[in-house]
């Protein structure tokens, strides 16, 4: 992917309306409206609900005036009232994008302004792309750091399979001093059915092995949520390792970490824009529409022949439809090698 | 005096709440410089106590025969422990008890509405760590002299001024603040309740006036605790986005600290000249974080509410501002705010001789040594626990909806104006 080649819009709305829409809206700051996005959580589809649960914490709730939701909450697309909040920030991986521009290959008149992360701006059709801006994690420079590191492991095989995960390992292996401890979260094996317990369980220890090769038994400790909401991390690094954005690209456990004063292992890319939210006194986002090239005709017919396997949320039955139906398996296999081709900015 | 055979009783693991780390901490110390480290028992309860790990507690309790338990932590509840207590105990006397209560009186009521008829069959006496939540608690039960006040130490081996002139250079000199500059402090939660929200705009309001001579620290964990007795919780990031678009939260003069060590806390107590705090937290029984400021010789700009109001008695720093009870919550009057902290920043910095014996006043109330002092416990009123009718109305509510127990302006007000009167 190349980031300085830029996509420019050719429609009445154009790319710079849309920033400019964004800082009027950062501007007024958190307006009244009709539905608010709390009680909108609650309006959403059972298996989005479920969907979402297999992903806490890093799907956890959290506030904030560009409305942080998943596509999938509430099958954005479908319902009219949205338009009365203005703006929302997709924190959706690449799946759940994928997904919704599967769905709405071309943009609704309805929907407003849509903030995603910058590192999928590849997969926004054209067609959308005025309608849409990139959001930038920044986080203020670090003091003095102490010696501990919390490591936070995503979903499962699809979003993290084992060779990247070594691939993870060296990276943090580089940035790391013998005398620094790791504390070792499994992020998103909270609230998971019984039966996706024991897959996780089996991919868990499988990477809990790979963490044994490369690292001292003697400094891992692995953390529950709640003894890991109660650690003191306010001079700490963390690190979360979920290269592929596959389910979300923006998490819960990284603005509380950020908001506690804990600072990213590895450093974090610097983007200049003047368009900025701040989400605590140590973080936020910035906003830029530095699109990168979108895929193209071969993507376009994937996405054609695959669409009839995907089905709305609110059309499941089973909660262990999700894979199998909601992201059929050849969707799941296509988004994996999307993924990948993100990450190695091949796509 | 003969002292009693007396056992102590906390957690094993540390509380989250950073204050009640310390108030264990110094309690135990207290205590300890009460009967000496042999004489004393200390036992150990798991935070999440179910009846096996009470039963096994209450084992190593039958060997000892105490005369005396004294409870110093706020969790487990005391109350979950007396349950078993009076299943397992099998002591040939049943030993008073002795419990030092925390802000969570309240919001845990109908945990000691469970134990009510447990608590008529033991000799309790309730020590709470302010006058005025002292008139609260005797609200709730029928024989008043069972409950006394004894405030909750502050470790002044740590919070002294014995080294104040050094550590204020130091900060003042890193941070680049001029001697004849004002700092003021703030340490504690950054949460609604504690009305932040009012102190950096009324800061914010007066600096333009008094133009780089004055800075605000903030200094704490920011939450998003709203009001949950009213039902209304805060998503994580509300409080946050709430002061960004309400306050002027980033203006050069107003610096964020985040959550400080105690060394780091000592330094800032060191550099700044007032300790601020106009909090209306509902349960604001004591306020450690006054108590320490004090223990460094600050002047002390506090709410007129809960336990902020006793520290009037243990220094002449401490100004206090009068709070009312309004239709949703308790509010800190905010013109009387303005003045007293214009006041505080235009009047000159006090001298260091100034602060240290303000600190030296502050420590013969508050330190380890002094509270053990005033612990006496041959002296304190141990009684079978009747609880009133408001306590039982107030178990009603919690009952009715204990998402939101006090909806009822009424009730609330009811309870809480003890905390303003």
């Amino acid at each position: 992917m190349h980031r300085s080649k830029k996509h420019r819009s050719t429609g009445k709305f154009t790319v710079s309306t849309a920033i400019n829409l964004l800082k009027t809206i950062l501007a007024e700051g958190p307006t009244a409206p009709r539905v608010k996005l709390e009680k909108m959580n609650f309006m959403a589809d059972y298996y989005a609900t479920k969907f979402r649960e297999y992903l806490s914490p890093d799907s956890e709730s959290y506030k904030s005036v560009i409305n942080p939701v998943f596509s999938y909450d509430f099958e954005i697309g479908a319902k009219d009232f949205i338009s009365e909040l203005k703006v929302f920030s997709l924190r959706d991986g690449v799946m759940p994008l994928m997904r919704f521009f599967a769905i709405n290959p071309l943009p609704l008149t309805h929907v407003p302004l849509l903030v995603i992360d910058e590192g999928l701006s590849a997969l926004v059709p054209p067609e959308w792309r005025e309608k849409i801006v990139l959001r930038h994690l920044f986080v203020k420079e670090a003091e003095e750091r102490d010696n501990k590191i919390f490591l936070f492991l995503s979903a499962d095989t699809y979003s993290l399979p084992l060779a990247m995960l070594n691939e993870e390992l060296e990276k943090i292996e580089k940035q790391i001093k013998p005398s620094d401890e790791l504390f070792l979260f499994f992020s998103s094996m909270r609230m998971r059915g019984e039966g996706e317990a024991i897959n996780d369980h089996a991919w868990g220890y499988k990477c809990l092995q790979n963490f044994l090769a490369k690292f001292d038994q003697s400094r891992i400790h692995i953390l529950s949520f709640s003894e890991l909401l109660k650690a003191d991390v306010a001079k700490s690094r963390f690190y979360s390792i979920n290269p592929l954005k596959f389910y979300f690209s923006d998490s819960f456990l990284i603005h509380d970490m950020c908001a506690k004063g804990a600072k990213p292992l590895l450093p974090l890319p610097k983007v200049e824009s003047d368009v900025q939210l701040q989400l605590s006194f140590y973080h936020g986002f910035s906003f830029h529409q530095n699109f990168s090239n979108f895929p193209g005709e071969k993507y376009l017919q994937t996405q054609r022949d695959l669409y009839s396997q995907i089905v709305p949320y609110s059309k499941s039955r089973h909660y262990s439809d999700i894979h199998d139906k909601l992201y059929p398996k050849d969707f799941m296999d296509w988004g994996s090698d999307v993924s990948l081709a993100l990450y190695r900015q091949s796509l | 005096m003969k002292l009693k055979k007396t056992i102590l009783i906390s957690r094993y693991e540390p509380s989250s709440w950073k204050s009640c780390q310390s108030i264990v901490a110094n309690l135990k110390s207290a205590y300890t410089e009460l009967f000496g480290a042999d004489e004393l028992i200390h036992l150990n309860v798991p935070s999440e106590l179910n009846s096996y790990q009470a039963y096994k507690i209450i084992q190593q309790l039958n060997e000892h025969q105490p005369e005396v338990l004294i409870w110093i932590d706020h969790a487990p509840s005391p109350a979950t422990f007396l349950a078993e207590l009076n299943r397992f105990y099998q002591g040939e006397r049943k030993p008073d008890l002795l419990i030092h209560l925390f802000g969570d009186f309240v919001i845990d009521c109908l945990k000691w509405k469970k134990v009510e008829k447990e608590l008529k069959e033991w000799k309790v006496h309730f020590i709470t760590a302010s006058e005025r939540q002292l008139r609260l608690v005797q609200q709730f039960v029928r024989t008043h002299d069972q409950v006394s006040c004894i405030p909750f130490p502050v470790d002044t081996s740590f919070f002294n001024s014995s080294d104040l002139e050094s550590r204020r250079g130091k900060i003042r000199s890193r941070f680049n603040v001029g001697s004849d500059e004002k700092m003021f402090l703030y340490t504690g939660r950054v949460s609604f309740q504690k009305n932040i929200e009012l102190l950096i705009k009324s800061f914010a309001s007066l600096e333009k006036l008094w133009k780089g001579k004055a800075t605000l620290w903030i200094s704490g964990p920011l939450d998003d605790i709203l009001l949950p007795y009213k039902g209304k919780h805060g998503l994580p990031g509300s409080f946050f986005t709430h002061l960004f678009y309400n306050s002027d939260c980033f203006n050069g003069q107003i610096r964020y600290l985040g959550n400080l060590s105690p060394e780091e806390l000592k330094d800032f107590y060191s550099a700044a000249d007032v300790f601020v705090s106009p909090s209306t937290y509902n349960d604001e029984d004591f306020g450690m974080s006054p108590a320490e400021a004090l223990c460094m010789g600050l002047d002390c700009i506090l709410s007129d509410w809960g336990g902020y109001t006793s520290f009037k008695n243990y220094c002449d720093g401490v100004e206090l501002v009068k709070v009312q009870m309004d239709e949703e919550r308790p509010n800190v009057d905010g013109r009387e705010w303005q003045k007293t902290l214009a006041k505080k920043m235009f009047s000159p910095n006090s001298p260091v001789e100034e602060r240290v014996l303000r600190s030296q006043k502050a420590a013969a109330h508050l330190s380890v040594e002094a509270i053990a002092e005033k612990i006496k416990i041959s002296e304190r009123h141990f009684a079978p626990v009747c609880f009133t009718e408001k306590f039982h109305e107030m178990c009603d509510s919690f009952t009715k909806d204990k998402f939101a127990p006090f909806k009822e302006a009424s009730l609330y007000r009811e309870v809480y104006s003890v905390y303003c009167d």
